[in-house]
């Protein structure tokens, strides 16, 4: 003989059922994303760009693994930056002897949004680690200034 | 072959996109993890589990994001070892923000061709 714990019954709560439901989609949305092999958040172009900016430039970073200094090509014009190229598969291993392929390859192009006029003549980059760093100095307009009020 | 725990409290865990290659005499990885510092990145064997993690490095302080795709996270992947792999002989190499193992057969496996005396 089996023993179950009586329970009274319970009235269904449309409520409760919808709690329910937003719960296991935030879970769905904040867990599998990104551990999903290769999804590095929430863009999906090729390649992830972060956009910062400090007291003189804007920071355009760009995550480019595999990549090397020519086989990219970035052109700035006045507040857009545009990033191209194109990602190979590693010439010294044959096709044959790939197993699994998670990595993606192809040629890109991508344009980005600078929140201000830059100075495209007096930016610089740099490729480290598979990260591009594009430095952008603002233009003077753009600038935070400081203005001095003397006090009499 | 994944292995999604967490292992640091605050940040993100990302899975990085992984090709597996298999040769002769060797097997090889070629994990994608850029933003990372050379010193920052991990490889442990513990009898068949063979973890890498990776934290990216943190951008300055005074860069104040204005769009941002990625999250700052650890990369982290684990795959289990078969008997065939040589656990003492792997050897890494992190190159424009990819790592590349290299895990060569163990030479019980190998084919071996026995000369008549």
């Amino acid at each position: 003989m089996t023993l179950i714990t009586w329970r009274p019954r319970r009235e269904w709560d449309p409520f409760a059922v919808m709690e329910r439901l937003q719960d296991q989609i935030n879970r769905a949305f904040n867990t599998s994303l990104g551990e999903w092999p290769g999804v590095s958040g929430w863009g999906t172009a090729f390649p992830s760009v972060d956009v910062y900016h400090d007291k003189d430039n804007v920071i355009v970073t760009a995550e480019v693994p595999g990549l090397e200094r020519k086989d990219v090509d970035l052109s700035i014009t006045g507040s857009t930056i545009a990033l191209k190229g194109e990602k190979k598969q590693e010439r010294e291993t044959k096709e044959e002897d790939y197993q699994r392929v998670e990595r993606s390859y192809g040629s890109f192009q991508r344009v980005i949004d600078l929140p201000c006029e830059v100075d495209a003549a007096k930016a610089t980059a740099k490729l480290e680690n598979g990260l591009l760093t594009v430095t952008l100095p603002k233009s003077e307009a753009h600038k935070p200034k400081q203005i001095s009020i003397d006090v009499k | 072959m994944a292995n999604n725990k967490r292992t640091a409290n605050d940040t993100r865990c990302r899975t990085p996109a992984t090709n597996f290659v298999e040769r002769g005499d060797d097997y090889g990885l070629e994990i994608e993890m850029p933003g990372v510092d050379r010193a920052n990145i991990e490889i442990n064997v513990q009898g068949r589990e063979l973890e890498i993690v990776a934290e990216k490095t943190v951008v300055p302080n005074e860069w104040r994001p204005v769009a941002r795709e990625t999250v700052h996270c650890v990369y982290r992947r684990a795959f289990t070892l078969g008997d065939e792999i040589d656990r003492d002989a792997i050897a890494a190499r992190y190159e424009n923000g990819v790592l590349y193992l290299t895990l060569p057969k163990s030479k019980a496996i190998l084919p071996k061709k026995i000369e008549i005396a």
